[in-house]
């Protein structure tokens, strides 16, 4: 068994810092990213019974570390989602603004004794980025602007996890337990347009003043970011020489967002009155605005202090692996996550009126099957599908996560380049189910979907990953 | 076939199979007719008329009357207006004349809820996600995309309808499938009212706004556009000629004095020319006019030459209207066809009072006749005919199915539709 020096551990501390801070966002059912290995993600994931040896067992199953030598893997997966909407009414459809999104992940596994694993790692199991088209400023009604603006235009969310990790085998050669604890940190951004007409001056509303609905006078950025901690356990059970069953489970981690929102004045370049002592003569409606003293310190509209919590949720995976022959193996898993932790987030401002996000997500569920089959020594290739539930309920479709049904099918392969190297690359293809959503916020859980949902959204995505993996203390 | 072959064979069957289990939503879209997916999203443009602006006021009551939303009703279609709040902006009148506590007649000043006419409710709530009767009272052609410009018509309604957008602006905002406009009368109304001409659009003018609002229009795309023709105003019954005021003063129901000016005859005998100049109603009304007057040079009167180039003015608008329908191949309603329609036969006198056949040659029996059977009078329906409210301007809600009736044929031959 050979080590990394000290320096190679340096040099490793550096590179998962590294990922640790890097921008990502991508999501799978509801905001949930299963794509942490170019190995794994070319099974579509499937494998809690027999994880890749490339050090991602720290996530896919802590025990595995038992199974697996030492190794050092970074990797990419790089996700290409595209979305729309289509109104019911006015038939419009808005696409959403194309992107790539990159989800890293690093592992490191180290065999501490025949039966004891230790492993470290950080990878984002969570996270969302869905953006939205907005006017620009200097054209504020451009007839392209996505109706959910006000809801939220761009959102992501991201949960990223470093977990040291300890592994045992019970019982020798059979069964195996791995414990994780789990450093958190989970930032948030939203950004949405504030609607004149819901605004109030003195004791009228802007729409009773005849403001259209719709008409953005500002732009919010609400950014914050905070920490948690949380622990994951896996099992690992070697029925026979053929026959694998494995299963873990990570715990939901409350992330305590503290943050700032970022007014910025939207101009309408509309023109009003004269309208009685509202409006005494004809003028500028942004100098109204601007007048009012909204964007002030102080004023409601001012750049202030937010904090919200939010909680990352739980989830449980359980599968069986099948080697039947010395070169075909198939995997099969089945996850629970407990998006029913999703229900609300209580949003406290400085200065401006608290708000309750309703999310009302229910707990889903997501089958994945893999095939690994070996070539030669250097080759494998991998393919697979997965069938994921949707996490949202009917009335919690929106902008900030149009969650559906979805199907992801891929495959990939693995090169062993020589001994201690070796290269994954992926690619898949998600179908998720067109479903209708709505555009506005949801103001109360009695509120329906028949009542809120305005249309159709549809999305459908690519995912191309690699991972490089350097492995040490030989091949079990 | 062997396993190694068979599994990964198995595995993409199997993937595609039940990637075909993912289960597509589809839009909302309720079964339609043909009427009603024309008017999908049906937009009005237009003035007072399109508005629902009757007697002087405006409210939802009034607004709910009016010729886009009895079309609209007609075509099974949705239609969301601008509700103004009651009593509304301003309240209309309940009548036209009244009398004081001396007896004395007086122009009507009570309005609907007791409101004056500096009442100003504000717009109902919830407002319409977008609003399809985007008329604006007081509106010119150039208003209709330019409110913004120095010497516009804005006034209180503008911000309470549309919230400072223009009209095409709030059209295109609503996607249209089908685009009535009705402007262009309060480009020669002024004139004719004030007894003014210079105060009509220039021709060259209107001509370069309208194209501009026909660009608008056609830029949104609509399936059907319909331009109505702009009516001509001196048929409306607040401009009679000055003998009817003189009548109706020797008859003891004119809020004013008349001046003798006005007379069939002048002191000679002789036969009064100025008693056929035509004299707004709105004298009545204009606190700096003490007695009404049948001379050129007063507010109010337009002499016949100037009434005729009043509807000259008319008639090139329509000119230009009916040819940018045509050029677009939109369609055409002429109001001055409708309203000659509905002026047919002895119903039509009732609809619309106008003292036609006044003139100075007649005996003092046969003008009061005259004054009590075809001219605005107490005795006749709403005192200036059935489809006009209480202003003498502003049709009534009799005069808004009239015309919805005409549009609807149009849209019907167009679209080979039953209304």
């Amino acid at each position: 068994m050979r080590l990394l020096g000290s320096t190679g551990w340096g040099h490793l501390l550096v590179a998962l810092a590294a990922l640790w801070l890097a921008p990502a966002g991508a999501s799978a059912q509801g905001a949930g990213i299963h794509t942490q290995s170019g190995c794994m993600t070319g099974r579509n994931g499937a494998g809690v019974a027999h994880p890749c040896q490339d050090g991602s067992a720290v996530y896919y199953n802590p025990a595995a570390l038992v199974r697996e030598n030492g190794a050092v893997s970074f990797g990419v997966t790089v996700i290409d989602q595209a979305g729309s909407f289509v109104h019911d009414t006015t038939g419009t459809e808005v696409t959403r603004v194309p992107g790539s999104m990159i989800v890293p992940h690093g592992w490191a596994t180290y065999r501490l004794s025949e039966r004891i694993g230790l492993g470290l790692g950080v990878w984002q199991p969570y996270g969302l980025s869905v953006d939205w088209p907005v006017c620009p400023p200097e054209q504020p009604r451009c007839g392209t602007g996505f109706e959910g603006r006000f809801a939220g235009y761009a959102h992501s969310l991201r949960g990223v996890y470093l977990q040291p990790t300890i592994a045992y085998d019970v019982i020798p050669g059979r069964l195996s337990i791995g414990v994780g604890v789990d450093l958190v940190k989970g930032d948030i951004e939203i950004r949405r347009r504030l609607d004149l007409a819901e605004q109030t001056t003195g004791p009228f509303t802007f729409s009773q003043l005849g403001i259209a609905q719709g008409t953005d006078f500002a732009d919010v950025r609400i950014a914050g970011d905070g920490w948690g901690v949380t622990g994951h356990v896996g099992a690992l059970f070697r029925v026979s020489n053929g026959i694998s069953v494995g299963a873990r489970y990570l715990h939901s981690v409350e992330l305590a967002l503290d943050g700032t929102a970022d007014f910025t004045q939207v101009p309408t370049f509309l023109t009003v009155g004269p309208l009685g002592t509202i409006f005494p003569t004809t003028m500028s409606l942004d100098d109204f605005i601007a007048a009012s003293g909204v964007f002030e310190p102080g004023g409601v509209a001012s750049d202030q202090d937010f904090s919200t919590s939010i909680t990352l949720p739980a989830q449980a995976v359980a599968g069986i692996a099948l080697q039947l022959d010395p070169t075909l193996r198939v995997l099969l898993d089945y996850q629970w996550t407990q998006w029913s932790q999703w229900d609300q987030a209580d949003v406290d401002f400085g200065v401006a009126l608290d708000e309750r996000l309703i999310l009302d997500f229910e707990d889903a569920g997501t089958v994945r099957f893999g095939v690994d089959y070996a070539l030669s020594d250097r080759v494998t290739v991998r393919g697979g599908f997965t069938l994921a539930e949707a996490a949202a309920r009917d009335a919690s479709v929106s902008p900030f996560l149009p969650d559906s049904e979805r199907a992801l099918f891929g495959g990939g392969m693995s090169y062993r380049a020589s001994e201690r190297l070796s290269l994954d690359v992926v690619a898949m293809t998600m179908n998720a189910a067109s479903r209708r959503g709505r555009l506005v916020r949801r103001e109360s859980i009695d509120e329906t979907a028949e009542q809120l949902n305005g249309g159709l959204y549809s999305s459908d995505g690519q995912l191309f990953g690699a991972t490089v993996t350097y492995h040490f203390g030989g091949t079990r | 076939m062997n396993r190694r072959i068979a599994l990964p064979l198995l595995t993409a069957a199997l993937a595609l199979t039940l990637g075909g289990c993912i289960e597509d939503e589809t839009i909302v879209v309720p079964e339609q007719t043909e009427e009603q997916q024309i008017f999908q999203r049906y937009v009005a443009l237009g003035n007072s008329l399109t508005a629902g602006y009757m007697s002087g006021g405006i409210n939802d009551s009034t607004q709910r009357l009016a010729y886009p939303v009895v079309l609209a009703q007609r075509a099974g279609a949705s239609f969301s207006i601008p509700s103004l709040a009651m009593p509304g902006c301003p309240p209309p009148l309940v009548g036209v004349l009244d009398t004081d506590e001396t007896g004395a007649t007086i122009l009507e000043r009570d309005r609907v809820s007791g409101g004056t006419s500096s009442s100003c409710a504000l717009r109902s709530q919830p407002a319409p996600e977008v609003v399809q009767n985007v008329a604006v009272p007081g509106a010119r052609m150039a208003d209709a995309f330019d409110i913004d410009r120095p010497g516009s018509a804005t006034n209180p309604l503008t911000t309470l309808l549309l919230g400072g957008m223009s009209q095409v602006e709030a059209m295109r905002r609503a996607q249209p499938t089908l685009v009535t406009s009705w402007l262009g009368n309060n480009d020669v109304l002024a004139g004719a009212l004030r007894g003014d001409p210079a105060l009509m659009t220039p021709l060259d003018t209107f001509a370069v706004y309208e194209a501009r609002v026909a660009g608008g229009i056609g830029g949104a795309r609509p399936l059907g556009v319909v331009l109505i023709g702009v009516v001509d105003v001196t048929l409306a019954p607040v401009l009679q000629p000055g003998l009817y005021y003189w009548v109706a003063d020797s008859l003891g129901f004119a809020p004013k004095p008349v001046s003798a000016d006005c007379a069939p005859t002048d002191a000679t005998g002789a036969r009064n020319p100025l008693s056929m100049n035509t004299v707004s109603f709105l004298a009545y009304g204009d606190p700096e006019v003490t007695v009404v007057s049948c001379d050129p040079a007063a507010p109010y009167v337009l002499t016949r030459e100037e009434a005729d180039s009043v509807a000259e003015r008319v008639d090139a608008f329509n000119s230009i209207l009916r040819q940018q329908a045509m050029s677009r191949s939109w369609m055409y309603l002429s109001s001055t066809q409708v309203l000659d329609q509905a002026l047919l036969g002895s119903e039509g006198r009732n609809r619309l009072r106008r003292c036609e056949f006044l003139d100075n040659t007649l005996t003092l029996e046969a003008m009061v006749f005259l004054v009590e059977t075809q001219c605005p009078h107490p005795s006749a329906p709403n005192f200036f005919g059935s489809f006009v409210t209480f202003d003498g301007i502003h049709m009534s809600d009799e005069a808004h199915r009239f015309l919805a009736g005409a549009l609807a044929d149009v849209i019907e031959a167009r679209f080979d539709l039953t209304l």
